[in-house]
């Protein structure tokens, strides 16, 4: 039996989140003695809230990149409202692919990623699958630290807006596509935060274990 | 290792498993997701738009998810492909029309380009500048139709805004275009629609749209007319250049007014109203017909005036087809309506030089048509008087008539002047009913009503005087320019009482000139406090009508004017003094043409020239002066005008003296009386072969007293004797003669006497001595008194006997007491030699004068003796008595 077979829970304890303090299993629910947190040894419904998260993060995906995120009003003539592809696709036709590839990975290739990357770590705890799990944490690490550059397109917007308001000569108004992929970008970041990795563990150490007994 | 090997896997403490009961809270987010992605699919669905196809000519300006439809402003669609048909000819553009606008696709409904239109009528789609070109639409009728014909051009604006709908009908649509504007007083308030041909296609119909805001302001009676384009009509002082605006020139426009009264009811959607071709033409009016003869020069436009004021125009004109008659249409102001009437008179109104009133508007005005009211019934026909009538219609004022041979340079409108200021104008003229006068109708001012009087003059004062003069030089003195153009009519008032006028219509006559009007002046002079003096002369010389009149050198008066006399024998000329020097003249003036050069060449004196100032030198002038004892004038004086001063003193009486051959006598010789020139000889000439002569000689006016039957005139020559030079000034001056007066009658014919009398009344005393013989006793010998010279003797004669001689001897006044009875008259002259042997020789001389000259001398014994008369006789002893003991004693002065 390889000691990474073991777990704090197998052994019958659980360590506070906040300050790692071990505790027997019968403090579950209780707060800590020492720092006073709510101890738990896996997250409380960690899987559905990932899930809630996560489908909403794919469903706001949709307006995301339907409805324009901005509008550019120049001269008075009610300028085109651009939603996220179409802005890549205006950047491609004035030839500045570095960016477009910027904001196409920023914007689509991420949170899409996220989703896919998230959902295939749910399908894997929810059904038990114990391959590869290494991979899957690397994973999982990923699309945690790639989120937070998800919101780069929103930021643009934002400071756009702030920056280009001159008038009638040309003003810039954020659109309702912002706010749903700024949706997109904080859900699919929440659902990250909330999906407790140790799930992935324990399904692997049950198997273990059962195979150890039979 | 586990850090707690006393707590294997194997005894875990079990947790307390507690359901939960229901979904988690979570899922509220997914499902709002859901709701938010669903809201989108149904949006997306529902505003998914209904692709219909247009053809358009041309492609250009769409573009594909570029180009959208836009409906009142709000896009309704998108181009979303463009192709290229295959007749080559057009492009179908596929438009996706968006849902809620599904409503405007009707077969009627109408698609096309807009484009920016930027001409000098306004900026149109200027957006489309910015934004692209877009694809306006209009919905119309019918069933639904997914598939159009872009129009080439936008579609008249529909009629579904709230406002005024008018269709107006007129000739022809001129400049007028879809959108032109429709103008009140300039303010846009509405436009033109659209136009189209009548169902008959004899009109053209505009339809135009009025804001809500001015609908208002068209009423049933409103009247509009065509703003379009660049007006200017070419009449006088009217070039009327009416521009609405830029836009109206380009864009054509509509202009309407509402004439008064502005309470007749608004007009209402669909009215019709006549649109006319210009401003002129929509004007309002009563219709009157007015028939001018054939030949009348008029043009439409022609205004019509009465007193000055606008009442209407010419609207149309149309000749009779024999040509005889034009017939004008006047179109008159509602507001002088009431001077249609019967009576009222029509006449064309020539323009003319400019009157009093000058004013450009009345040169430039040309022709135009007068009004003068008439009192009878209302009517609307009227035939034009041919020309102006004399009289005409005079509301305020004085009207005057004047009568004159000829009309002159008199015209309409030529002022009346009253010292040059106008104070009314000719009204017209006519001839008299016979022919034989011109009456000249004018009127005078009101306020200058009081100018006018029963004495009035008026002359033509037309013309030009001029006038070259040294002291203003050349002045050319014209009324005015007015008078000068047009003729005018001056008027004075001579002095005297006005009576007031009777008539209401006072008639004058109008004399040719001034001097007519002031007869001859005469007038003129009543008129100040000036005396009118006549003078005569006998040739006018240098004297012009305001040639001054100078007394001691001061212009006192000046001359008025002169003229041949009636028998033509004497240039008349009359004066006048001025007021304050009027006491200078009086009977006894003398007047004389005062040159203004006095030369005098004088022996003593040298040669002296005076003149006066350089005008009096060219102008000359007539000076005068006044002696005493005249008394005043009265009508009848007149006076002679001399060439001179000197002539004028002179006054010369003429008289003819015969005069025998011998002594030389000139012309020019001087008459003396004791030594003062009286008279002067003026023509000699030649009487019989004999020599005898005749001469015209002239009588000094203080000596006329001297031509009297009696008197006696001879030739004094220079006589030189021992003694002295008598008349030594006849040596150079030749010499001349003298006279001693008469007491006869007047008369003016004299035989002059060979020699100078004997005796000659003059003061003092003169006594008559006889004598035996004259011995050396000439004419000048001296009379002594104890050897003083008393006197002289005057003359001599053979006395009438022949027996002896008359010596008359003159004392002088001084030394006339000295002669007594008892005087005793001695020839005084020769040597008297006495010889003797005892008592020598005593030679006795009284001196080398009387020597030579001889003399008389007179003692007188006895001083208390009585005095003797003039002419007393006394014998002219040849020696003194010896035995005279005075005489004695003086003459034996030398005797011891």
């Amino acid at each position: 039996m390889n000691s990474w077979h073991h777990s704090a829970l197998a052994q019958g304890l659980l360590r506070c989140h906040d300050c790692t303090a071990l505790w027997p299993l019968a403090l579950e629910e209780q707060h800590c003695p020492r720092c006073g947190a709510l101890l738990h040894s896996r997250e409380p419904n960690s899987l559905v809230r990932t899930w809630a998260l996560l489908i909403t993060s794919a469903l706001l995906m949709l307006p995301a990149n339907l409805l324009p995120i901005m509008r550019v009003t120049m001269l008075s003539s009610q300028g085109d409202a651009s939603t996220i592809m179409g802005g890549v696709i205006e950047l491609t036709k004035h030839g500045l692919w570095g960016i477009a590839i910027v904001v196409l990975a920023a914007s689509i290739l991420i949170p899409v990623g996220k989703i896919l990357a998230l959902g295939s770590l749910l399908i894997a705890i929810q059904f038990g699958k114990a391959t590869n799990l290494k991979q899957k944490m690397v994973m999982f690490r990923i699309v945690h630290w790639i989120g937070r550059w998800s919101m780069l397109d929103i930021f643009v917007v934002g400071i756009l807006v702030a920056l280009v308001q001159f008038g009638n000569l040309a003003y810039i108004v954020g659109q309702t596509g912002a706010l749903a992929f700024a949706g997109v970008v904080v859900f699919t970041m929440l659902a990250a935060n909330t999906l407790d990795t140790r799930l992935i563990w324990d399904r692997h150490l049950q198997e273990a274990s059962i195979g150890s007994e039979t | 290792m586990d850090p707690k090997p006393e707590h294997p896997a194997s005894d875990p403490v079990r947790p307390l498993i507690r359901r939960h009961r229901g979904p988690s809270a979570v899922w509220i987010l997914p499902l709002l997701a859901a709701l938010i992605a669903g809201w989108l699919v149904y949006k997306s669905y529902s505003q998914a738009g209904v692709m219909i196809e247009v053809v358009f000519n041309s492609a250009e300006g769409l573009e594909v998810n570029k180009t959208r439809v836009i409906y009142r402003g709000l896009p309704s669609g998108t181009v979303r492909s463009l192709t290229l048909n295959e007749d080559l000819q057009t492009v179908t553009a596929e438009i996706e029309i968006n849902a809620n606008a599904q409503a405007l696709l009707h077969e009627g409904t109408l698609f096309w380009l807009v484009k920016p239109q930027i001409s000098l009528s306004g900026v149109r789609g200027l957006e489309t500048l910015v934004s692209g070109h877009y694809i306006g639409v209009r919905p119309g009728e019918g069933e639904i139709a997914y598939r159009y014909t872009a129009a080439e051009e936008p579609p008249p604006a529909t009629r579904d805004r709230e406002g005024l709908y008018l269709t107006l009908y007129a000739d022809s649509v001129a400049s007028i275009h879809r959108g032109s504007p429709v103008y009140y007083r300039d303010i846009d308030v509405g436009q033109v629609l659209d136009y189209r041909l009548s169902g008959s296609s004899d009109q053209i119909l505009v339809d135009l749209f009025i804001e809500p805001l001015y609908a208002h302001l068209v009423r049933k009676h409103s009247r509009f007319w065509n703003a379009g384009s660049l007006e200017i009509k070419g009449k006088l002082p009217d070039i009327d250049i009416r521009i609405g605006s830029l836009a109206t020139i380009i864009a054509g426009g509509v202009h309407f007014y509402t004439p008064e009264p502005r309470d007749n009811p608004a007009a209402e959607d669909g009215d019709q109203f006549p649109l006319f071709a210009d401003y002129e033409a929509a004007e309002d009016g009563v219709p009157v017909q007015l028939v001018f003869p054939g030949s009348t020069r008029l043009s439409v436009g022609t205004e019509v005036l009465s007193q000055g004021v606008r009442v209407g125009r010419v609207r149309d004109l149309s000749l009779t087809e024999d040509f005889s008659e034009l017939h004008a249409e006047l179109l008159i102001d509602p507001r002088a309506r009431s001077m249609l009437r019967a009576g009222t008179r029509f006449w064309l109104a020539q323009p003319g030089l400019p009157s009093a009133d000058f004013s450009l508007q009345e040169l430039l005005s040309g022709q135009h048509i007068e009004l003068a009211p008439g009192q009878g019934a209302e009517t609307f026909s009227f035939h034009a008087l041919d020309e102006p009538p004399a009289r005409a219609p005079v509301s305020e004022g004085l009207p005057i008539r004047l009568s004159a041979d000829a009309l002159g340079s008199i015209s309409r409108g030529s002022p009346v002047l009253f010292r040059q200021l106008p104070i009314g104008s000719v009204t017209g003229y006519e001839l008299s009913t016979n022919g034989d006068r011109v009456l000249i109708h004018a009127v005078i001012k009101e306020r200058y009503r009081h100018l006018v009087g029963s004495r009035s003059r008026f002359w033509n004062s037309s013309g030009i005087e001029f006038k070259a003069d040294l002291d203003e030089g050349i002045s050319v003195h014209t009324g005015s320019v007015q008078t000068l153009l047009r003729g005018g009519i001056s008027l004075f008032n001579p002095r005297g009482k006005q009576a007031p006028l009777q008539k209401a219509e006072p008639e004058f006559s109008l004399y040719a000139d001034y001097d007519a009007a002031t007869d001859d002046g005469r007038l003129l002079t009543d008129n100040g406090d000036e005396l009118s003096v006549r003078l005569y002369a006998e040739a006018r010389g240098a004297i012009a009508v305001g040639v001054p009149v100078l007394y001691r050198g001061v212009e006192v008066g000046e001359v008025r004017h002169y003229q041949l006399a009636e028998d033509g024998r004497w240039v008349e000329i009359r004066i006048s003094i001025q007021a304050p020097y009027r006491h200078l003249v009086s009977t006894a003036s003398r007047f004389w043409v005062d040159s203004g050069v006095t030369a005098k060449a004088n022996l003593r004196d040298g040669v002296s020239v005076q003149t006066g100032s350089l005008t009096q030198l060219i102008r000359g002038g007539i000076a005068f002066e006044t002696d005493t004892g005249g008394e005043k004038l009265t009508k009848t004086s007149r006076f002679h005008l001399y060439p001179s001063e000197q002539a004028s003193r002179e006054q010369v009486h003429r008289i003819l003296i015969h005069f025998a051959p011998g002594a030389d006598l000139a012309v020019g010789a001087p008459i003396r009386y004791r030594g003062a020139q009286v008279g002067r000889i003026d023509t000699i000439r030649i009487a019989d072969s004999s020599g005898g002569r005749i001469a015209r000689a002239s009588l000094f006016r203080e000596a006329e007293f001297l031509a009297r039957e009696g008197s006696r005139f001879w030739i004094s020559e220079a006589t030189i004797r021992l003694s002295g030079i008598e008349n030594p000034s006849n040596l150079l001056f030749g010499n001349h003669v003298e006279v001693l007066p008469g007491d006869g009658a007047p008369g003016d014919t004299f035989i002059a006497l060979r020699r100078a009398p004997a005796y000659r009344p003059q003061p003092g005393l003169t006594v008559e001595l006889h004598a035996n013989q004259l011995g050396s006793i000439a004419v000048g010998s001296p009379v002594l008194y104890r050897e003083v010279p008393v006197g002289r003797v005057t003359g001599y004669e053979i006395n009438l006997r022949g027996d002896g001689v008359l010596v008359y001897a003159h004392i002088q006044p001084s030394h006339a007491t000295l002669v007594r009875r008892s005087s005793r008259f001695f020839n005084h002259s020769g040597i008297k030699a006495r010889g003797g042997l005892f008592s020598g020789v005593d030679v006795n001389v009284a001196s080398l004068e009387t020597l030579v000259g001889g003399g008389v001398s007179f003692i007188t014994e006895d001083l208390d003796a009585p005095g003797v008369k003039e002419r007393a006789v006394f014998a002219l002893h040849d020696e003194p008595k010896a035995e005279t003991p005075i005489i004695q004693a003086v003459s034996g002065k030398n005797t011891p």
